[in-house]
């Protein structure tokens, strides 16, 4: 499987008009993560932090053409979430929301496996390329304790 | 698949004289998460006369994840893992824990309220731990639910807050200037619940 994430990595945030999304796209270029994109369906048009938010993943994915969605969708609508994610063609979407049905999480992941598509989570706090890329939440902690672990 | 069925078990299955298969009896265990779709479920959970602790079924009302264990120390933290480790770590110190309850991820300041209200609300309760990492959850709204219950004067037994992560400065700031002390190390934190309880007795 090697490198899911790094450096050339391009993310779009979905749910980024939410509470959780909007804190967490701030949060992450901190670290290094590139956000090209927001999505939020009724609320295309904003900008979340200087990243324009658009209504679908498809246009997100003409305009910018990212290579991972970080999702930030509550449970009841992360599936058709990431669902749209994998028919807009992106390869590796992470799935922070946690609470998924196991229903949603059995045909996400069949159709994954279908798309090619790798999916991370549901329910994981993050994945992190040290120092260059994270996709999911936490990212400032995490950097606060690299540097006091280290001094810096 | 429709229902969100975990597991359906007919047990005694039954064949009659005409050859049909009838289900004398079933178990059937539904996905949690997925009560969202099924409301009436929610709704019979929460009215069905059950053997459960109040505090349970106030939980439950909340959408908290808590469970009564038997000993003397209220424990609040912030996902399944933690809340376990959490429990671990009371023991190991000589402590027992009073419950597990998971606050979940993001955990709002009324939610953390209803938690602390929750634990409190155990007569066996002696001293409350609270275990914060927040990542997706945020200290700041952690600190807000603290205050706002002491506020109210609702904090009717010894506390000890460990709080890092997201937010943490605005969290520990705001705990700090309502009077109570935040620790960074859970061990310290687990150790100094314990001798809270200890020297109480």
């Amino acid at each position: 499987m090697g490198i899911i994430i790094d450096e050339n990595t391009q993310a779009i945030v979905q749910g980024i008009k939410g509470i959780q999304g909007s804190l967490h796209s701030r949060l992450m270029p901190e670290y290094g993560t590139k956000n090209v994109a927001g999505v939020t369906p009724g609320k295309g048009g904003a900008d979340v932090h200087g990243v324009p938010v658009y209504d679908t993943v498809k246009e997100a994915q003409e305009k910018h053409s990212p290579n991972a969605s970080i999702i930030f969708v509550p449970a009841p609508f992360a599936a058709n979430a990431a669902l749209e994610a994998i028919d807009s063609g992106i390869q590796t979407i992470v799935i922070v929301t946690e609470h998924l049905p196991i229903r949603d999480s059995v045909e996400l992941v069949a159709r994954a496996q279908r798309s090619n598509a790798t999916i991370i989570g549901p329910n994981t706090p993050w994945n992190n390329h040290a120092r260059t890329m994270q996709a999911g939440n936490n990212a400032r902690a995490r950097l606060h304790a690299w540097q006091r672990r280290h001094g810096v | 698949m429709d229902y969100d069925a975990e597991l359906i078990e007919m047990n005694p299955l039954a064949e009659t004289d005409e050859g049909a298969s009838v289900a004398l009896d079933a178990r059937i265990i539904m996905d949690d998460n997925a009560l969202f779709r099924h409301p009436e479920y929610k709704k019979k959970l929460l009215e069905e006369d059950r053997d459960r602790a109040p505090q349970e079924t106030e939980a439950l009302r909340n959408d908290l994840a808590y469970v009564k264990l038997e000993g003397n120390i209220g424990a609040i933290g912030n996902c399944a893992g933690l809340v376990m480790a959490t429990l671990d770590m009371i023991q190991y110190y000589g402590g027992k824990p009073a419950n597990f309850l998971d606050v979940g991820g993001g955990a709002p300041a009324d939610r953390i309220a209803a938690a602390l209200d929750i634990v409190l609300s155990d007569p066996n309760v002696k001293a409350l731990f609270i275990n914060i990492l927040g990542g997706i959850t945020r200290c700041d709204e952690v600190a807000s639910g603290i205050t706002e219950t002491k506020k109210k004067n609702a904090i009717t037994k010894p506390l000890v807050v460990r709080l890092v992560g997201t937010n943490e400065e605005e969290g520990k700031q705001m705990l700090e200037e309502a009077g109570i002390n935040v620790l960074d190390s859970m061990k310290k934190a687990a150790s100094r619940v314990v001798e809270t309880v200890k020297k109480g007795e």
